[in-house]
């Protein structure tokens, strides 16, 4: 059998009536720590031309440029735990029944949707510092070569376990369709459960 | 008849021993060039005997590695397993086995150094996942061609088995007439005068840039020329008849080369159309060939100018899956002089008619402008004034900041007056460009992932960016009504989440 009825285009599901669900707030934590030690390097380097002067009183530069490439790193530092910080805030990801939408961005918004029947495989990871904090790095990977993927960073282990299960459960499953219909109600609870988890 | 027997272990044509030999030489000739001109530049090169010694044991090491691959490349089919086998390897020895039903294309292939010995090199192409080929580097045309005959036998053998069960309809469709075009040498002329104009203005420019360096370095120009004399002489201002000359030179180089260069890539363009294949081949000193299949492409480019709007040619781009390291440097391929109706007819067999009901047109906002003014004038306008006003007087300043920010100016007014996304239930297609003005087409069930973006300060003036990733590559459309952009996106997922048709 094979139909084909019109649709309409502002019946079909949005994207912007999604409710994002935010990252871990453990996630913060290991930002922060992350943004401090990225600080104190780049204060570190921004200083360094100043007290190199003041040590051996050799280098021909006049202080005020010293002074300034100090006030950059401090200008630096202040913009990147502003933007990192708000950024995380922002950042959001959510389940439907046929991909998985993320969206990011303090200067730049942006939604990125990846269709489950696209995803080739699904990884997760756990760097150390965010293993100390029970949290994980979920990586979607597509066809679209090296920058086609999705990356998740920053949602609690068990759930990311639980996506991927998910995701690859709906992967087997989109090369046999006919199993979708049956399955229906198992996945929308599936959806809720991950939705509504923390 | 040892030659044609295939079924027994064969070796390659006598002769490919020096095919080999030839090109384990030009390797190693590739490998020591940056060496020799270092030598050459500072003329401090003495060929003592010793050295001499040097090149005669790197011949006779290179003459005995060609033997030893060539006594031990077998190649076989075994007829137990129904596979074609080849063997090889001097030290590591290696065997592929590929099933013969698997065997997509048999192509004969010829490199230059192929041709100079009137040898084939034999690529199998088969249609496994991973898509690996097997070569038979040399082999004499009869019996590359009955090789070629035999694994492709077997296979239309084994189909035409396959199919009695099956109906008329699907033979008649496996049985195509295999068609073949050909572009002829009139048309790459028209081709090679009307592209790539930059590009060759750069080569040419970098070249004449290191004949000077080489020159002024080898004969230390000062003692012929007074420098003195020449920049006075160029002050009083050069007649208007020296420049013409030479803008004239540099157009009819710019041409020439052009010509030979295109001449050169596409000489003996044929595009053979068989089993759903299409097969390119093309070039005037190694032929090369590639493989289209319909299910892999993935985006089509068609680019055309002005002048070749005129000829009614244009060049077709056709980006393949970026998949597998061996297949990554084929996946990007060219077509260069098409006319319209043969564009349409390549459109119909790799992805069926472009034509249909766009029914969205979107332009760029003319925030499009505003950022990349910024960016591409002002920024390296007002940087240019602080470091480099002083030196020049203010006549000429004003003279070249006037000249860059008109010529930026008016490349980015053209960037934003071609720039359309037209949106059809069958194809995504984005126009751009400055001169050469190309359409990129892709099918909407291709779509890996959606991008759709917006810079805070846009946000007011619902204004937004998308990008759509394939896997033959990234497509993006900047600047435009961000709440269209959204629809367009939730309309495309559906399709992509409805369709049943794969991306590959």
């Amino acid at each position: 059998m094979f139909d084909n009825k019109q649709i309409d285009i502002s019946t079909l599901p949005q994207v912007a009536q999604v409710d994002f669900k935010n990252l871990h707030p453990k996630y913060k934590t290991v930002i922060g720590i992350r943004l401090l030690i990225a600080s104190i390097f780049i204060l570190l380097l921004s200083s360094s031309p100043y007290i190199f002067q003041h040590i051996t009183n050799s280098l021909p530069i006049s202080d005020i440029w010293l002074v300034s490439i100090c006030g950059v790193g401090v200008l630096l530092v202040i913009l990147m735990c502003i933007i990192s910080l708000k950024g995380v805030q922002m950042k959001g990801y959510a389940l439907r029944e046929h991909d998985i939408i993320y969206k990011t961005g303090i200067i730049s918004r942006s939604q990125t949707v990846i269709p489950f029947n696209r995803v080739q495989h699904v990884v997760v990871y756990e760097g150390a510092l965010l293993r100390v904090f029970g949290l994980c790095t979920v990586e979607f990977f597509t066809a679209g070569g090296a920058l086609g993927d999705l990356k998740i960073s920053g949602i609690s282990k068990e759930e990311g376990e639980r996506l991927k299960a998910y995701v690859i459960q709906k992967i087997t499953k989109s090369v046999k369709p006919a199993l979708i219909v049956e399955e229906k109600e198992y996945k929308e609870s599936e959806i809720e459960r991950i939705n509504e988890t923390e | 008849m040892r030659q044609s027997n295939f079924y027994r272990p064969t070796r390659q044509a006598q002769i490919g021993i020096i095919a080999n030999f030839l090109n384990a030489l030009q390797k190693v000739v590739r490998a020591f060039v940056p060496l020799l001109i270092v030598f050459f530049v500072n003329k401090r090169i003495e060929l003592s005997t010793s050295i001499w010694a040097f090149v005669i044991i790197g011949a006779f090491l290179s003459l005995g590695i060609a033997y030893l691959s060539y006594r031990n490349f077998l190649f076989y089919i075994d007829e137990q397993t129904n596979s074609f086998i080849i063997q090889q390897g001097i030290i590591n020895k290696s065997k592929v086995t590929i099933q013969l039903e698997k065997i997509q294309q048999v192509n004969l292939n010829q490199s230059f150094i192929n041709k100079l010995i009137n040898v084939y090199s034999v690529e199998i192409d088969s249609a496994g996942s991973k898509d690996k080929e097997a070569t038979i580097p040399s082999m004499a045309l009869a019996d590359a061609n009955v090789l070629k005959q035999i694994l492709l036998d077997y296979k239309s053998e084994n189909q035409s088995i396959h199919y009695t069960n099956l109906s008329e309809s699907n033979i008649s469709t496996e049985y195509h007439p295999i068609e073949t075009k050909r572009i002829s040498v009139s048309t790459l002329l028209k081709v090679g005068l009307t592209t790539n104009y930059l590009y060759t203005l750069g080569v040419i420019l970098l070249f004449f840039n290191m004949l000077y360096d080489t020159l002024v370095n080898k004969f230390a120009i000062e003692q012929y020329v007074n420098t003195d004399e020449v920049t006075s002489y160029v002050e009083r201002g050069v007649p208007t008849l020296i420049i013409i000359y030479l803008v004239v030179l540099l157009i009819v180089a710019i041409l020439v080369v052009n010509v030979v260069r295109t001449f050169l890539k596409f000489w003996d363009f044929k595009a053979i159309l068989s089993r759903e294949t299409l097969l390119l081949s093309h070039g005037l000193l190694s032929t090369r060939n590639t493989i289209i299949r319909p299910e892999r492409v993935q985006k089509i480019e068609v680019e055309q100018n002005y002048f070749q709007k005129l000829l009614d040619i244009c060049s077709l781009k056709i980006s393949q899956v970026a998949g597998e390291d061996t297949t990554n440097k084929k996946t990007g391929l060219q077509i260069p002089g098409c006319s319209a109706v043969e564009k349409e007819e390549l459109f119909n067999i790799l992805v069926g008619s472009a034509g249909g009901d766009y029914s969205t047109e979107l332009k760029h906002n003319y925030r499009f402008l505003g950022f990349r003014i910024f960016l591409l004038i002002v920024l390296p306008a007002s940087l240019f004034t602080c470091f480099f006003k002083t030196e020049f007087t203010i006549t000429v300043y004003s003279y070249l900041i006037f000249t860059y920010c008109f010529v930026v100016g008016l490349v980015l007014y053209r960037l934003y007056r071609v720039g359309r996304l037209y949106v059809s239930d069958s194809f995504i297609v984005i126009r751009k460009g400055v001169w050469d003005v190309s359409h990129i087409y892709i099918q909407p069930h291709k779509i890996q992932k959606i991008v759709v973006s917006q810079l805070w300060w846009q946000q007011s003036a619902d204004v937004g960016s998308l990008q759509i990733y394939t896997a033959g590559g990234i497509i993006s459309f900047s600047t435009t009504r961000y709440s269209e952009l959204v629809q367009l996106r939730d309309k495309w997922l559906y399709q992509v989440e409805s369709t049943a048709l794969n991306w590959m």
